[in-house]
């Protein structure tokens, strides 16, 4: 009927007017007049009731969705922060092989942030090892050098077996280098060498001595003609030598039969710079036309570019960083203007190298800010030099890593200062304060620092998340312990939720991962403390005596309806008997102020994670009390006091849950289900039995009055 | 013996060559320190030294043990390049190890690019005659194209284990003294030679 009612509306020529006077044409008397508007009323609420669902489900469908969005934001954020470290990776490397002078030889493709970090370390430790070695700076023209090894030998006549001189030994990827010491005078400093001799580990062979008469701990290299033996000081030494020639051997063998067209055309583009620049040396007798070429050819360096190397050197050392990182730049204009020449390349290289020396000095800078114990304001602030010239010199990646690092130090610095002394709730609400202010603070420095770099942007994104949830996972483990009871853990969680949210005003917003992070403990809390509820009101029920309570005095009764009124469930004042006495038991009155209390933290708690849990606890404890009061009433014992009961149950009813299902919806913005469904039934099997009822006030619960029901 | 080993005293640098597993490190073992080794434990690359008595005269043998395993092939050239006398070794139970020998002759000759270095053929584990799957016929045969003698040996009973290195030791000896012959006093200077050529570049 109603069905066929609907379909009227929905039709298109649908127009009310022309409904009524047809309805009303056909209908006989003021009854069915009102039969049929009763109809109509009945299809408007389920109506309505259907538009709340549909509300209802799309916010919940919102909810979701947001969090979703919320989910692949960070996964967005990851990502671009791991491209970026890809690119500025790939931008690295190709700088990598030569910094100011620009050739491109061919680009591998690294694979991570640490793959780049070793790269150039080696590099720099390749040019720090053989500046100590006198002659051997042609070695780092080979791109890609690695030193694998080096260490002292004793060297020993391979007939004889006696000892001869001391060497020092430089294992690289491709060859092996001897060099002899060099008198170091009374200079100090690392000791000198000469280079001696390079073999080719592809014509190289190494032999472990396993027997020589005496001599113990040699091996031997077999290059044609040369056969030498040297000794290592201890086995360990004589093992690593071995086997680290070895796995030299077989890398350069494997590469050798994999990169040999590649080879051979470097090699020939190299030779073909030697040949031009040696053609335009050549051309030196002639009247050039190119005026560029001659102007710059001839002309010697000017003064600044020969000491260029030392200047930088003590620019470095004296830590004069961004002076350092000016004159690379000068020196960088002037390479790069210049035409080569092998006094250039050689120079070009010594500046490459103090470029990486640079950023490596830097950078350690940095790793040890991050390594120090006592971090200071300071720590940051003097960092902020050094990771503006690593910016400068195309590092952001790296020193963006690096900062926040030293963030996350400084502030774990700082919380560590935090001492854990009294109750809990002080603590958390002075480390939480402490903490997420700092990551305000820090993050917006970072901005400051790192302007319009998106790439670092994610960075920062990533680092706050990752605080957070390092933060949280360390209050959950101060929080949630038997002793902190609900009450004070809703204190604590909504303060925290509270700086959680100000970061918002940054553009971050961790709220759902803090609620994500939460939930489970949380959830455990809450049932627990809804069993403990449930113990207490069993107690105290199996102890009730259905007595009136009496309040002695007027400030007493004047106080009690003052914090019943506070919480929202005034009593009624049908309830109040005379003077000082009220029919409500001590029971009623005591779960009241329990359950009240219990519903307003577990209402400032509620997330659509947790709304679950918390309808259960809510509704298990108050099913115990149903219980009680029904086994009441049916229990002979209390016979007399059927009447008192009676009011109880109907305060229950009434008042209790009519505060409960008001509060919900008040907070939660839709109704109770669950509840209203209780609520009914408990009507239904409890007061309704009764004989007789009586009008109950709804001073506090206009809306779910249920007088209805009665 | 004494701490400086007069001059004269000749050192015969012999390279023991074969597949994996043939017994090369047995054998050398064995002559070194007249024990038999039952563990297989593939070699890379030893040296070892002992003074011997060679015909009345002491001398001394260097010998180098290089690995049989394939993926030391590509290396080997470095290491045939100091023999001086060379026991080519297989497994009178691998035929395979037989076959082998052929590749390890002619990348010797290649390397020493001399027709007639000292060179023995030896078929070893010839205790293991009930697994033999190399006759005798097959490798007396192939030593006889090669111009090489060949002699079966046992490095676990220890039979014809010394002869092989004494009877190598002769043929390098007999080499160098037709060496010095040939041109005379030069195998001292070559000696010298080596220290001097050392800076490549
Ligand atoms: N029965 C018997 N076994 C032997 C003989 N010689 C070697 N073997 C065994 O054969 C195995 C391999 O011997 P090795 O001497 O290690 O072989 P190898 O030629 O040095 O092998 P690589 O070092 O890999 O080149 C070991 O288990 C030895 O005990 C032999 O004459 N008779
Ligand atoms: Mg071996």
């Amino acid at each position: 009927m109603s069905e066929a009612l609907a379909q009227h509306f929905i039709t298109e020529e649908f127009t009310p007017e022309k409904f009524v006077k047809n309805l009303s044409s056909h209908c006989i008397g003021a009854e069915d007049l009102r039969h049929q508007r009763a109809k109509i009323q009945e299809l408007a609420d389920s109506i309505s009731a259907l538009l709340k669902l549909n509300v209802y489900q799309n916010y919940n469908q919102f909810i979701e969705t947001a969090k979703e969005i919320s989910h692949l934001e960070t996964e967005m954020y990851q990502l671009s922060q791991l491209l970026s470290e890809q690119r500025s990776l790939l931008s690295i490397f190709g700088t990598n092989q030569n910094i100011v002078f620009e050739n491109n030889f061919e680009i591998k493709s690294p694979t991570s942030v640490e793959f780049q970090f070793k790269e150039e370390e080696s590099k720099l430790k390749l040019i720090q090892l053989l500046e100590n070695v006198e002659g051997a700076m042609s070695l780092l023209e080979t791109p890609g050098r690695m030193c694998l090894y080096e260490g002292s030998l004793l060297e020993l006549d391979p007939v004889e077996g006696l000892p001869l001189k001391r060497i020092h030994a430089y294992l690289f990827n491709d060859v092996l280098m001897i060099a002899s010491w060099l008198a170091n005078g009374n200079r100090r400093g690392p000791p000198r060498y000469k280079m001696q001799v390079i073999y080719d580990l592809q014509s190289l062979a190494i032999v472990n001595i396993k027997d020589l008469g005496t001599v113990k701990l040699a091996f031997k290299l077999l290059s044609f003609p040369d056969t030498r033996v040297f000794q290592c000081t201890n086995a360990i030494s004589k093992r690593e030598w071995l086997e680290k020639c070895e796995q030299a051997k077989k890398l350069k063998i494997a590469q050798e039969t994999q990169l040999k067209p590649i080879h051979t055309k470097k090699s020939t583009k190299m030779e073909l710079l030697y040949t031009v620049s040696q053609s335009k040396y050549s051309e030196t007798g002639t009247v050039g036309n190119n005026k560029i070429d001659k102007h710059h050819f001839y002309e010697p360096f000017p003064e600044w570019m020969l000491e260029v190397t030392e200047d930088l050197d003590s620019c470095i050392a004296q830590r004069h960083f961004e002076k350092a990182y000016k004159l690379i730049e000068k020196a960088k204009v002037f390479v790069n203007n210049a035409l080569p020449t092998p006094q250039l390349n050689e120079t070009t290289l010594k500046i490459n190298s103090r470029s990486y020396f640079l950023i490596n000095v830097l950078t350690r800078e940095l790793e040890l800010s991050v390594e120090a114990k006592s971090l200071q304001g300071g720590g940051l602030r003097s960092a902020r030099r050094a990771v503006k010239l690593l910016i400068q010199m195309d590092h952001t990646a790296q020193a963006c890593q690096l900062y926040l690092k030293l963030c996350s130090a400084s502030l774990k610095a700082r919380l560590k200062r935090v001492k854990r002394e009294g109750t809990t709730v002080p603590y958390i609400k002075q480390l939480s304060a402490i903490a997420f202010s700092n990551i305000f603070e820090l993050s917006q420095e970072f901005l400051k620092i790192f302007p319009q770099i998106t790439n670092c942007a994610s960075a920062l994104v990533l680092w706050c998340s990752h605080e957070i949830k390092f933060l949280v996972s360390h209050l959950i483990k101060q929080m949630f312990i038997p002793q902190v009871s609900l009450s004070v853990l809703v204190e604590c969680i909504i303060m925290i939720r509270n700086h959680c949210k100000q970061l918002t005003q940054m553009g971050m917003d961790f709220q759902y991962q803090l609620d994500n992070q939460l939930k489970i403990p949380l959830s455990r809390t809450l049932q627990d403390t809804g069993e403990k509820y449930m113990d207490a009101i069993k107690v105290r029920a199996s102890e009730d005596n259905w007595k009136l309570s009496n309040l002695q005095t007027t400030q007493n009764f004047l106080n009690l309806l003052a914090e019943l009124d506070n919480l929202g469930i005034p009593l009624p004042e049908s309830c109040i008997k005379n003077k000082y006495w009220i029919s409500l038991t001590n029971n009623t009155l005591a779960f009241a102020k329990l359950y009240i209390g219990l519903l307003e933290d577990c209402l400032n708690l509620i997330t659509p994670e947790t709304s679950n849990v918390i309808e259960e606890v809510l509704i298990s404890v108050l099913q115990i009390q149903i219980q009680h009061i029904q086994s009441s009433i049916f229990n002979c014992k209390f016979k007399q006091d059927k009447n008192l009961m009676q009011d109880n149950a109907k305060y229950f009813h009434d008042v209790i849950i009519g505060r409960c299902l008001e509060l919900y919806k008040s907070v939660i913005g839709y109704d109770f289900k669950k509840l209203l469904v209780l609520q009914e039934k408990f009507c239904f099997e409890t007061i309704s039995i009764s004989n007789k009822p009586r009008p109950v006030p709804r001073t506090s619960i206009p809306k779910y009055s249920t007088t209805e029901f009665i | 013996m004494s701490k400086k080993p007069g001059a004269a005293q000749a050192l015969h640098k012999v390279i023991m060559v074969g597949s994996g597993g043939v017994g090369k490190s047995a054998l050398t073992l064995q002559f070194m320190y007249d024990e038999f080794v039952q563990d297989y434990e593939p070699t890379k690359a030893d040296s070892y030294r002992k003074k011997v008595v060679l015909d009345g005269e002491e001398v001394q043998i260097d010998i180098l043990d290089t690995a049989g395993q394939e993926d030391y092939a590509a290396i080997r050239d470095n290491y045939f390049r100091s023999g001086e006398g060379f026991l080519c070794v297989f497994s009178i139970t691998e035929d395979d190890s037989f076959q082998a020998t052929q590749e390890f002759r002619e990348q010797i000759l290649r390397v020493k690019n001399d027709e007639n270095i000292p060179f023995l053929l030896v078929g070893n584990k010839s205790d293991l005659q009930e697994k033999r799957k190399v006759s005798l016929a097959e490798a007396q045969g192939r030593s006889q194209q090669w111009g090489v003698p060949y002699v079966e040996t046992s490095a676990k009973t220890r039979e014809n284990v010394d002869k092989v290195f004494f009877d190598l030791m002769r043929e390098i000896r007999s080499r160098k003294i037709e060496d010095k012959a040939a041109s005379n006093g030069r195998g001292k200077d070559r000696a010298k030679r080596k220290k001097k050529k050392c800076i490549i570049l």
